[in-house]
């Protein structure tokens, strides 16, 4: 199993299992439900903002500036977020202009209503829950959504021509479905700057790209790769130390948020969220 | 000179490709020649490299190509001021990276941008900035000048003056330019004119002509004797393909593609020259890897 599959589902069984076990001490409180235990529905809505908050603690960039309503980041405090991070929306709040991401939860979608997503934040970067609980995290258009949207679209067409690129480099082999990541544009441009200078250095093997951002917008890019050296043997765990070398001696925007060897045999390496625009054009 | 010596290296660095480029075209008609010329300019761009970071010490810089491993340009040394001549490359996009000049290319590079080459275009990848802060940042070069003009346009690279208001002939291009950044190209009209600088504690003036057609990028650097400002020349003509930055008195833009085979023959004895008795030091040149 790939270890970035592995991180999808390690976030898919986190997020269920909070449920799970929200819905476990809803069920055990069962018996109390006509006392003073929480109503169930409240406990999904805690447990949703958990694993939200779950989410960009482990995900987002440590530059990233949240916005979000109260209760949502005190969940993100509570997840180890500095407040100095955190934008706090209050009822008065106008926008959420100034932050990088904003925690779409009920309250706050209710505040600025369809302006959130046609003004403010236009794609989803990660869901969580479902109906009127879910809770996205968007990320924030600075510059209105109209320069977003034609970022995003350029981008895409930056990454597609470098997948493309990148599939035609004789140092680096990739299965079928890799290669059609790569050709769709899907691929986080840290990720194919990377893999391209890694490639220099050593040839490699792409085993599988991954993300563990669930209900992500299909526009928002794969930040996450499996890769191992070409070749096998007793070298390759030489190699493998030397590719691990290679990620950690990178400075931002390319020093991944994890790099990890998996087993003896390959290196998975995660980019925070979210993915830069125009990172490919370089200018 | 550091700065020669670089250029001189960079020089090595090219006489490889250029060899290897002007055997087939000297065995060939000059129109053969000159149709090869024009597919290969079709297929490529031109890139140079920059430093304008005053506290940070020298670095060797790699282009690692997204899709052809053979592609690959490093350049030794790269120290404060220097700007390599354009090299022309293949289209697409690559990967810039750096390492302390002099480290092991077993060692870890810093990943530090990427650029897109389109057909055609030039860019300069300069790094700039203080050390603290140092980014590498992809200019688009501008070829064209409306007719009969020039452009020009300023890098500001001074950490002792870190503001500046640059003029020519009289003319103020920018009146507080911070360290760093960099102008967009200005039309000015050609002639001889003296370009003044003036930071809160030093100032320059330099004459610098800049003739019709001409595009410039004029940069203020912290020299050993106060300010200083070079001119690199972009482009020299409308029609005509940058071949090398002009202010290192090699000939900037150069004509291509030789209608004689007499000059491929050159070449090609200029080259064999270059490469044996470069040999030594092109070991440690590897601009083209397999």
């Amino acid at each position: 199993m790939l270890a970035v599959s592995a991180a999808i589902a390690a976030v898919a069984i986190g997020t269920s299992s909070s449920t799970t076990s929200a819905r476990s001490t809803a069920n055990s409180s069962g018996q109390a439900n006509s006392g003073s235990a929480i109503p169930a529905s409240l406990q999904a809505v805690t447990a949703t903002r958990t694993a939200a908050a779950r989410w960009i603690a482990g995900q987002v960039s440590s530059a990233a500036v949240v916005a979000c309503d109260p209760a949502m980041c005190a969940a993100l405090q509570a997840a180890g977020l500095p407040a100095g991070r955190l934008l706090v929306i209050g009822p008065s709040t106008g926008d959420p202009l100034g932050s990088n991401l904003v925690v779409a939860t009920p309250a706050l979608r209710s505040q600025f209503g369809a302006r959130l997503a046609s003004v403010y934040a236009p794609v989803v970067i990660a869901s969580f829950g479902s109906g009127a609980a879910r809770i996205d995290i968007r990320a924030v258009a600075a510059d209105g959504t109209a320069a977003y949207d034609s970022a995003l679209t350029a981008d895409r067409a930056a990454r597609v021509a470098a997948g493309a690129q990148l599939i035609g480099n004789r140092h680096i082999t990739m299965p079928a479905a890799a290669k059609a990541v790569l050709k769709a544009g899907q691929v986080d441009p840290r990720l194919l700057t990377m893999l391209a200078a890694l490639a220099a250095q050593q040839p490699l093997r792409i085993l599988a790209f991954g993300d563990p951002s669930p209900g992500a917008s299909a526009a928002i890019p794969l930040r996450g790769v499996e890769i191992a050296p070409a070749g096998g043997g007793a070298q390759a765990a030489a190699q493998l130390r030397s590719m691990l070398s290679f990620l950690q001696a990178q400075q931002v925007p390319y020093l991944p948020m994890r790099a990890v060897l998996v087993g003896q045999s390959a290196l998975s390496v995660e980019y925070a969220a979210p993915s830069p625009l125009g990172l490919l054009s370089g200018t | 000179m550091r700065f020669t010596r670089f250029v001189r290296r960079t020089i090595l660095l090219a006489a490889l490709p250029l060899l290897l480029l002007a055997i087939p075209a000297a065995a060939a008609s000059a129109a053969t020649t000159s149709t090869a010329a024009t597919a290969a300019t079709a297929s490529t761009g031109w890139l140079r490299l920059a430093h304008f970071s005053p506290n940070t010490p020298a670095v060797d810089v790699y282009l690692y190509s997204f899709g052809d491993t053979s592609a690959q340009i490093v350049l030794h040394h790269v120290a404060y001021g220097d700007a390599s001549p354009y090299e022309q490359v293949p289209t697409g996009d690559y990967t810039v990276a750096m390492r302390a000049a002099g480290a092991s290319e077993s060692s870890s590079p810093v990943l530090s941008a990427s650029v897109n080459v389109v057909a055609g275009h030039a860019y300069t990848v300069a790094g700039l900035g203080p050390l603290s802060g140092l980014r590498l940042q992809v200019l688009n070069d501008d070829l064209t000048t409306p007719p009969g003009m020039a452009l020009v346009r300023i890098i500001q690279a001074s950490l002792k003056q870190n503001a500046v208001s640059v003029s020519w002939g009289g003319t103020t291009l920018n009146g507080k330019l911070a360290f760093g950044s960099v102008t967009s190209y200005q039309t000015v009209s050609p002639g001889t004119e003296t370009v003044l600088v003036n930071g809160s504690g030093e100032s320059a003036n330099v004459s610098i002509p800049l003739a019709a057609g001409t595009v410039h990028t004029l940069v203020v650097l912290d020299g050993t004797k106060g300010l200083q400002v070079d001119n690199l020349l972009d482009a020299a003509g409308s029609a005509v393909d940058p071949a090398g930055g002009a202010a290192t008195g090699f000939g900037g833009m150069a004509p291509r593609a030789p209608s004689s085979p007499l000059p491929w023959l050159a070449v090609i004895g200029a080259g064999l020259l270059l490469a044996v008795a470069g040999g030594r030091r092109l070991r440690r040149l590897p601009a083209v890897k397999s």
